[in-house]
């Protein structure tokens, strides 16, 4: 009797809580997602061409992925915050791997063996695709390396994220959720 | 009783010569900079060693390197600490030494450069994203940083820099002194 009841004040608890934070999975598509701390919702401009091959030889081209959101990332090797960020986008690809997400993660301008080798270490997950001669990255114009954009749906860059953020904590998981139900 | 009132007290020393350490070293080798409320400059020398070393492992051109060492880098690192923008233009940014204004080599010269040698674009795009945008806004507290050429001198020089506030808000002016290339400080090193 006493676990029945302990149950039910846990569930009553987690249901209380969810409409508390006024989230429930059902209407999450619907919600205007909080936008969490780094991240600049910026003057919407078309999203330059990315069309590369990742480590492994396939070919992405993001405007083939239009209708859904993507989550467009540019680092390198060489740059500090990117060591750190890695291992959390890594993370936030495993638990959004059933979102419709896009990723594409783009190393700016370095060799196979040199992401290989990096992401071995600190993202063994994580499939780079390749700029090798670093002109994709060059038309996309980040402020600095790592770089991450949101792109709509609609093939438009909405977002931009300051540097290096936590990409697997709660509150980017969730707005990049909520982000990716939204058409 | 006695027992744990030796292990704390123990523990009170050990962790006051950590930290009397830590400041210490802090001290020693804290880089050359400029904090007030509005900002948070440092700078990082590099010696042609390390240049070297770096770039060579990143498979650049031997002809590159060899350019470029004969130039002083800096790594700049810059924090906007207030909650608006601040703004960075390099052309505030003046580095005078006893014998006048050294030259700092903009972003622009460097492409034809590259371009007449022959230097593969991975190399040059690595290179060029390695270096401190000309202009930027930084967003507020957004951080970033970059690298700085000087032609190379043996003498100490300063840095005057101008970071602009937006509107009529009168701009951040820095001064760091004491400046050195690294190869210049690590030769003094050597006796």
């Amino acid at each position: 009797m006493k676990i029945m009841r302990d149950t039910l004040g846990l569930i009553f608890y987690v249901l209380a809580s969810m409409s508390i934070n006024g989230f429930t999975w059902a209407d999450a598509s619907s919600l205007a997602p909080v936008v969490p701390k780094g991240i600049l919702s910026i003057a919407a401009y078309s999203a330059p061409p990315l069309e590369l091959n990742d480590i492994d030889g396939n070919p992405f081209n993001l405007s083939q992925k239009k209708g859904r959101w993507a989550f467009v990332h540019f680092w390198a090797s060489w740059c500090g915050p990117c060591r750190r960020e890695m291992p959390a986008i890594q993370n936030m690809v495993e638990k959004l791997k059933t979102s419709p997400l896009v990723f594409a993660i783009v190393n700016t301008a370095e060799n196979e063996d040199t992401v290989f080798t990096f992401l071995g270490l600190l993202a063994p997950d994580i499939v780079s695709l390749m700029d090798l001669d670093g002109q994709v990255t060059e038309a996309w114009q980040p402020r600095g390396l790592p770089s991450t954009y949101l792109v709509d749906p609609a093939g438009i860059v909405r977002y931009q994220a300051l540097g290096g953020r936590p990409w697997d904590d709660d509150e980017y998981l969730q707005f990049l959720t909520q982000l990716s139900m939204q058409k | 009783m006695r027992e744990l009132t030796t292990c704390v007290l123990l523990t009170i020393v050990f962790g006051f010569l950590v930290f009397s350490a830590s400041v210490y070293a802090a001290d020693e080798k804290s880089p050359p900079g400029f904090e007030n409320a509005q900002l948070r400059l440092q700078l990082f020398s590099w010696s042609t060693d390390q240049m070297s070393a770096f770039f060579e492992a990143r498979g650049f051109p031997t002809a590159m390197i060899e350019t470029l060492s004969a130039y002083c880098f800096f790594t700049a690192s810059i924090k906007n600490k207030r909650d608006d923008v601040l703004q960075l233009n390099l052309a505030d940014w003046r580095f005078v030494s006893q014998d006048g204004e050294l030259r700092r080599i903009p972003r622009s010269q460097w492409p034809p450069l590259w371009e007449a040698m022959g230097i593969p674009l991975a190399s040059q795009s690595t290179f060029r994203w390695m270096l401190l945008p000309e202009t930027l806004h930084f967003y507020p507290h957004e951080r970033e940083g970059g690298n700085i050429v000087l032609k190379k001198t043996s003498v100490f020089f300063s840095l005057q820099a101008r970071f602009g506030l937006g509107g009529n808000t009168e701009p951040v002016i820095v001064n760091v002194g004491n400046l050195q290339c690294a190869d210049v400080a690590e030769a003094k090193k050597i006796p």
